[in-house]
């Protein structure tokens, strides 16, 4: 068999999200989802399936209800790359306060925003599920 | 920084001349997606840039890794023809093609045995729970094969695939 001569790698993050697999999934068309999310169109809808609008907050948590999964697994990318940005940001806020100093704030807050960061990044809570 | 834990995505498609069905798996057993694109009618360049037109949309959603193709009949120019316009949008995309032959199909389901078409799509069917309402009834043999058939060899395309690595 052709197929098994060389082997391409095959590594990638996550997809943005996973609408279009849950809805497929539940057997619905986009038009029912777009009545059951309160979407205006079946088109708006086909724009979040294809990640090229973000669904708004309360579109989400319709979504989250309607198809029984979490947010965060809808959404698995782009949760994942918020995640990835904000745990930079924090590295980078961490830094920036060490390098700084305390200037502005009283030493016992300093203390503690840097002992929270510190805590934070070493648990790196970030929970990263997969859509099965 | 926590990694994510490296995916895989495999396209498959089973070619047909007027259609082609598709199956988008990650990790070679979650079903992503799965559908029949058509591209019936309008002159051979129209033709040509519908096929396109209707790979790059699902190569875009999906971000495949890896693009399958069943086997492709020496006495087919319009399957030989769609299988080109495959092979070159995913070189464009530097995306890699594998061929399935229908031998390597047969023996990753049928496990030594002859298996038909829709014998193959039960198998399927129960391997992957999603795919059982999808299922058309069993082809009289003077009927032509059902259009939804080609989401199940496609499906089976990257069974097989999986299988044999």
């Amino acid at each position: 068999m052709r197929a098994c001569k060389s082997l391409p790698c095959m590594a990638r993050r996550k997809l943005k999200n996973y609408l279009r697999t849950f809805r497929k999934r539940a057997g619905l068309a986009q038009g029912d989802v777009s009545y059951l999310v309160k979407a205006r169109t079946k088109g708006e809808w086909s724009r979040y399936e294809r990640s090229m609008r973000q669904p708004s907050l309360r579109t989400a948590f319709a979504c989250e209800e309607a198809f029984g999964i979490p947010v965060a697994r809808l959404f698995a990318g782009l949760r994942e790359s918020v995640g990835d940005e904000t745990i930079e940001r924090m590295h980078r806020l961490k830094s920036r306060l060490k390098t700084t100093g305390n200037t502005m704030n009283p030493a016992r807050r300093f203390a503690r925003k840097l002992q929270w960061l510190g805590q934070r990044l070493a648990d790196r809570l970030i929970p990263h599920i997969s859509p099965a | 920084m926590k990694k994510s834990k490296s995916l895989s995505t495999i396209l498959a498609l089973d070619l047909h001349p007027g259609r082609f069905g598709y199956a988008v798996l990650e990790d070679s057993r979650e079903l992503l997606d799965w559908g029949v694109r058509r591209n019936y009618g309008g002159q051979k360049p129209w033709r040509i840039t519908l096929i396109r037109k209707k790979l790059s949309s699902l190569l875009s959603q999906w971000e495949p890794t890896l693009v399958l193709l069943n086997e492709v009949p020496r006495f087919s120019p319009q399957i030989q023809r769609i299988a080109t316009v495959i092979k070159k949008e995913a070189r464009h995309r530097k995306l890699p093609v594998r061929v399935v032959d229908k031998q390597g199909v047969k023996s990753a389901f049928g496990l030594g045995q002859q298996i038909t078409k829709y014998e193959t799509a039960c198998l399927l069917a129960e391997q992957i729970p999603v795919l059982h309402w999808e299922l058309p009834p069993k082809r009289k043999i003077w009927e032509s094969e059902h259009y939804r058939m080609s989401v199940f060899s496609a499906a089976a395309l990257a069974m097989a695939y999986r299988s044999l690595r």
